[in-house]
């Protein structure tokens, strides 16, 4: 049985445009034209118990929203969501006591109070047995070395510090599901592969189905076995990373840097991903990654060439292109 | 002093731009006013259906009296003591700290076009409420003596700045003065004269009142405006009133240099 | 029930320590409350100086108005006004998503963790034990039970009135200046209820029904009303509550079928 199970989902949002200035405001009193927005459009897709799928796109594509009706917090326009049996927006309490959110950049840990005495309230909430906090709430401190921490005002933490005791407020009640929405989002690198490194151990001992939302393709990377890319509300690609990079493995991206500042035309060489006076990069077929260096190297003053794989951030943009 | 009057206008304008398209907030503040000015004449009419004369006045007198403070309360007001210490508490005081200019100078140029704007939009209902609604109310507006109105005015919103700084600067020490912040405005409103006119209290309370500051925010411009105060006693008054400004000015300066010292600006 | 009492108990605890760290600060607190208290008394002491009554009201009759007023806004502030302002403020930064996340309904999780111990100190009471001690003063014993109880109602209705008002956050973006307004028609409750035509008057007990926590107390204890009107309390505390449960629900439900 899947954990979750998406069919068909679609939101749409309406809104009313507002024009400047003072004879539109007038007008507005009376009539205000309604653009309707579809943020997430007629997307379906199953996740099974333990894994861990990231989410992927550009800004407004959709993912937040779509991670938001699946905590139950956005009713959608249609379309029907099962997450542990549980249909998400009738807020059951059974269901809300077993999912758990992290939000970048957002908090729900008191500001004025230390962490711990969240998480004494947080038990009390979730009615989470005593023996079953204090075991959990050891394990998750270990493992995220926030020992040092629990007792100081959150006020006076760093980010960095502060998403660790978000997540760890997030599991304290072990839901079997975990939506992570940007969760590495302003942290610097150290911070954001400590993050990682724990979400990685945790799903591997307790088998947590995660849900991530990410513009770091090292998270991505790092933690997800499979990605689900969306772009306008739509799902582009939905399958294993490594599939689309081999997919894409038949692409090659060449590194040119000019020995003297270049400003011809490069498309009949191949796809321009990259075009500046003393460097290009360009998108070629495998096979024809060699012929097309020796006639570069021929016909254009050239410092160095360099022959290399499509990054992942690079075959996604591609994909962003395209749809 | 020209990047004090650039720095002034410059929130000026903003100020303007923001509470025309906020117009809410200019309302509100407007109807909040006329709501408080209702209820105490209600009061009065009450009690005077049972008097001829309190403490020397009529029932329009009264009035008078209240609409003439109303209209100095929306140039005085101490409002900004729950902004400061709202920037205070959420750490946000740090970004006023690094614009140019003294960090308290951002925090009284801010209000001013809002004054302004209330004070229109009073005025034209104090008008039209002379015309149409209560032209036996006697607003003979020919006889009034703006110049010293508009002086002590002045000192007054210097004064309750100050005061309300002070109070402000409480959110130093102790993180949630809210309901300090909150309470101040209506205590500051009696002992100024706002609520009652101060020759209405009992001469210990009096004496005691006239020896505080908030006297000049309210009751002393109202009573220069009416004639009421003049000539060897209207210089009195201002005396009187540049002194608490330079006094409060210094205690105030004061605090916030040992409060800044403290204020550890909150990583966001 | 036991749970929700639990979890009031825990944030009942937090606030109280946290309220007892700075003594300083409490101290403050407390000597500008009992301030505030004498200050507007003496609003009161100046009209009396000139006049012997206000719509029938004498000094003693509004001494107790401005004390148990003074006891209602600390309770008011304590037991969930913090608690609200920090939801309007916590909402403009999205952050109420998570409420939505709890197991507990919205508006009862805001009351019970918006308890802010530090807002009741209790300056108002010595000034109470002043008024029972020295001025003119009997209430007979089941009026006494009936200004309590219809103080509390009045609690219960402030409750409804401020949830009501916070619930406009979801609909306007800046509410915050709502708030502030509907503070300055909460201060006509600081003025004898006579003063007012027939008309505010039953506005003012039913509708928006602010007379009714200190007003209606005072005057029971006074004997200016019957202590039956605790019964009729009771119910305008109920009705009122269930509509801010029922308001709290349906702006919920536009927030999630709307929200971006």
């Amino acid at each position: 049985m899947n954990s979750i199970s998406v069919q068909d989902l679609t939101k749409v949002f309406v809104r009313q445009k507002k024009l400047p200035g003072l004879v539109n405001s007038i007008k507005g009193l009376f009539y205000r034209e309604t653009i309707r927005k579809a943020a997430v459009d007629h997307i379906s897709f199953d996740i099974e118990p333990g894994h861990i799928v990231g989410f992927l796109g550009p800004n407004g594509a959709g993912k937040t929203t779509t991670l938001k009706m699946l905590a139950g917090i956005l009713y959608p326009t249609s379309g029907k969501v099962s997450i542990l049996g549980f249909t998400p927006w009738e807020r059951k309490e059974e269901f809300k006591k077993n999912i758990g959110m992290v939000m970048g950049q957002k908090q729900q840990l008191v500001w004025d109070l230390p962490a711990m005495d969240s998480f004494e309230l947080f038990r009390e909430i979730y009615e989470i047995p005593t023996a079953n906090y204090k075991k959990q709430l050891d394990r998750l401190v270990t493992l995220l070395d926030v020992e040092d921490i629990l007792n100081i005002q959150v006020r006076q933490l760093s980010l960095g510090q502060r998403m660790k005791l978000e997540i760890i407020a997030a599991l304290l009640h072990r839901p079997s599901v975990l939506f992570l929405d940007e969760p590495t989002i302003g942290l610097d690198i150290v911070a954001q592969k400590n993050i990682r490194d724990f979400i990685k151990s945790y799903n591997a001992e307790e088998k947590t189905t995660i849900l991530l939302t990410s513009h770091y393709m090292q998270d991505v990377k790092e933690l997800c076995e499979r990605i689900i890319v969306v772009n306008h509300g739509q799902i582009v690609y939905d399958d294993k990373l490594s599939k689309l990079i081999a997919d894409h493995l038949q692409f090659k991206i060449l590194d040119i840097v000019f020995s003297e500042p270049y400003k011809g035309a490069l498309e009949k060489y191949g796809q321009i991903i990259e075009c500046l006076d003393l460097s290009a990069k360009i998108l070629v077929k495998c096979d024809e990654a060699v012929p097309i260096t020796t006639r570069i190297l021929n016909e254009l003053p050239i410092e160095d060439i360099n022959i290399a794989e499509p990054e992942a951030e690079e075959v996604i943009r591609e994909l962003f292109k395209n749809a | 002093m020209k990047q004090w009057i650039i720095i002034l206008w410059a929130y000026f304008k903003i100020g303007l731009a923001k509470h025309f398209y906020y117009r809410g907030t200019v309302l509100i503040s407007v109807l909040s006013k006329l709501i408080s000015l209702g209820f105490l004449i209600f009061l009065w009419s009450k009690i005077f259906q049972s008097e001829g004369e309190v403490g020397g006045k009529t029932l329009s007198q009264i009035i008078v009296y209240y609409l003439f403070a109303y209209i100095a309360r929306t140039i005085t007001s101490p409002n900004v003591a729950t902004i400061i210490g709202e920037r205070i508490r959420d750490g946000v005081l740090q970004m006023y700290i690094l614009r140019p200019g003294h960090v308290l100078f951002s925090f009284f140029s801010m209000p001013l076009s809002k004054r302004l704007y209330e004070l229109l939009v009073l005025l034209s209902l104090a008008l039209f409420a002379q015309i149409l609604i209560f032209p036996s109310l006697g607003l003979s507006i020919g006889n009034l003596h703006y110049p010293a109105f508009i002086l002590l005015l002045i000192l007054g919103m210097l004064i309750n700045f100050f005061a309300a700084s002070i109070i402000a600067a409480s959110a130093f020490w102790i993180l949630d003065s809210g309901p300090i912040l909150y309470s101040y405005s209506s205590v500051t409103g009696i002992l100024s004269g706002l609520l009652v006119p101060i020759s209405f209290f009992p001469s210990w309370a009096r004496k005691t009142i006239e020896f505080l500051p908030f006297r000049f925010t309210i009751s002393d411009p109202v009573l220069a405006l009416q004639g009421e105060i003049a000539g060897m006693k209207l210089l009195t008054s201002v005396v009187l009133a540049i002194f608490w400004v330079f006094a409060l000015g210094m205690i105030n300066s004061l605090l916030w240099r040992k409060g800044t010292k403290r204020f550890d600006a909150v990583g966001n | 029930m036991i749970h929700i009492l639990k979890v009031y108990a825990k944030a009942i605890s937090f606030s109280v320590a946290q309220a007892t760290i700075f003594r300083t600060a409490f101290f403050l607190f407390y000597l500008w409350l009992f301030v505030d208290t004498l200050i507007k008394v003496l609003f009161f002491s100046a009209i009396y100086t000139q006049v012997n009554s206000i719509g029938g009201w004498n000094f003693t009759d509004v001494f107790l108005l401005v004390v148990v007023n003074g006891i209602l806004w600390d309770m008011v502030w304590c037991l969930f006004l913090s608690g609200f302002e920090k939801f309007i403020e916590d909402f403009s930064k999205g952050n109420f998503d998570f409420i939505l996340l709890k197991p507990m309904n919205p508006l009862l999780y805001i009351t019970i963790t918006g308890f802010h111990a530090r807002s009741f100190s209790g300056a108002r009471l010595p000034l109470l034990l002043y008024a029972i001690l020295f001025l003119p003063i009997s209430w007979p014993f089941l009026n006494i039970i009936a200004a309590i109880i219809v103080f509390l109602a009045g609690i219960v209705v402030y409750h409804a009135l401020f949830a009501i008002v916070a619930s406009l956050a979801f609909w306007i973006i800046d509410s915050e200046p709502i708030l502030d307004f509907s503070f300055s028609i909460t201060e006509g409750s600081r003025f004898p209820v006579t003063i007012f035509p027939k008309a505010l008057q039953i506005i003012f007990t039913f509708i928006i029904p602010i007379f009714l926590v200190a007003n209606y107390p005072v005057m029971i204890l006074q004997q200016m009303t019957s202590p039956s009107f605790a019964l009729t309390a009771i119910l305008i505390a109920i009705g009122s509550e269930v509509i801010a449960f029922l308001v709290w629900k349906f702006s919920i439900k536009h927030y999630s079928s709307a929200s971006s």
